[in-house]
């Protein structure tokens, strides 16, 4: 299938696939798996991945798969998830293993994802969902340029409690 | 993008439909079979369930290679119905399915439309390897099976273990 690649100094992010699966399965079966409706056993995992990729091909967007320039394991996915209740598309991004926690990883695939959603596809701005437990995606949403927006539609149901950040085009310019 | 995804998914045509892509645009009918009122089809759905259960269908066709089609009518283009080659997780052979939007049943289209799906799966596994899993009591669907020449395979119910599940395999091998 054509659909874009982007291009990291150390990731490659694609349209999910295949060989993202068992990663995905194995991410999903762990506790950290907490913030994205899981600890969830094999099939249910199968079956959520399997909507991910579903929603890449109804909508024309989705959660890249993110893997390694070095070996080709998949790291985690980045990208905009969208499912049927959501007001809008919801920048999102996991890592699969906490092996690949603390690298710059999370950081470096979003990054490149937001470059693509507003230079590439002209997103105006888009939201991210954030549990106010889930620090690193706190964090990383400030270090992204994120702000948080209380003038935000209300977030879906599915997802209580969270806190609305918005991105807008040229904001991720933060230097570490 | 939507254009690239349909690039994945073949088209089928039959005297009187086009089996092709699906779409999001598609997701209400898809909710509109599984109604609580439906006569057969049993567990509801709601709004979001059902846009995530069809999208796991859909998602099928970018992960194992195939995956379910809209079923439309030649001419005018209106959705009738979904017919797929499916996996499920632990499942050990992909399935034959179909399933029609409640006005349009009686007229032979489920066996039209899934008599080209199971070309489809035959032309990526080979006869034999295709089954339907159909609920004991659902005679129209056990009708449709018969008519597409599938046959019980009652060595792998048994298998199984299934009770209130049939299993219809397709085709023979070789």
């Amino acid at each position: 299938m054509t659909s874009p690649v982007l291009h990291t100094e150390r990731l490659v992010l694609s349209a999910p696939g295949p060989e993202d699966m068992d990663a995905m399965v194995q991410f999903f079966s762990e506790d950290r798996a907490q913030f994205y409706g899981g600890p969830l056993g094999p099939g249910p995992a199968w079956r959520r991945f399997s909507e991910y990729a579903g929603q890449w091909a109804f909508r024309g967007y989705g959660f890249f798969a993110v893997r390694l320039k070095d070996g080709g394991a998949t790291i985690g996915l980045a990208g905009p998830y969208h499912p049927g209740d959501f007001p809008e598309p919801e920048m999102a991004w996991l890592l699969t293993s906490e092996a690949y926690e603390g690298k710059g990883y999370a950081r470096e695939a979003s990054t490149a994802v937001l470059a693509h959603l507003f230079s590439d596809l002209k997103w105006r701005s888009v939201v991210s969902y954030i549990d106010p437990d889930n620090h690193a995606s706190r964090a990383l949403a400030l270090k992204l340029g994120a702000e948080p927006d209380r003038d935000s539609p209300p977030p879906p149901a599915a997802l209580p409690g969270v806190q609305a950040f918005r991105h807008w085009p040229g904001a991720n310019r933060v230097v570490a | 993008m939507a254009a690239r995804f349909g690039a994945l998914v073949p088209v089928l045509e039959t005297d009187r439909l086009i089996l092709r892509a699906p779409c999001v645009e598609d997701v209400p009918d898809w909710s509109a079979i599984f109604a609580p009122d439906d006569d057969f089809l049993g567990t509801p759905m709601d709004a979001e369930e059902a846009f995530a259960n069809f999208a796991t269908y859909v998602g099928g066709w970018m992960l194992n290679g195939h995956g379910i089609w809209t079923m439309t009518l030649r001419g005018d283009g209106t959705r009738i119905g979904f017919t797929m080659v499916g996996l499920e997780w632990g499942d050990a052979e992909p399935e034959l399915g179909w399933m029609l939007l409640p006005a349009y049943r009686g007229h032979g289209y489920a066996t039209e439309a899934a008599d080209a799906a199971r070309d489809h799966a035959f032309s990526l596994f080979g006869p034999g390897e295709t089954v339907s899993y159909i609920d004991a009591g659902n005679i129209k669907s056990a009708r449709v099976a018969q008519k597409l020449s599938a046959n019980r395979d009652y060595a792998e119910e048994a298998r199984l273990g299934l009770q209130d599940v049939h299993v219809w395999r397709h085709g023979a091998h070789p």
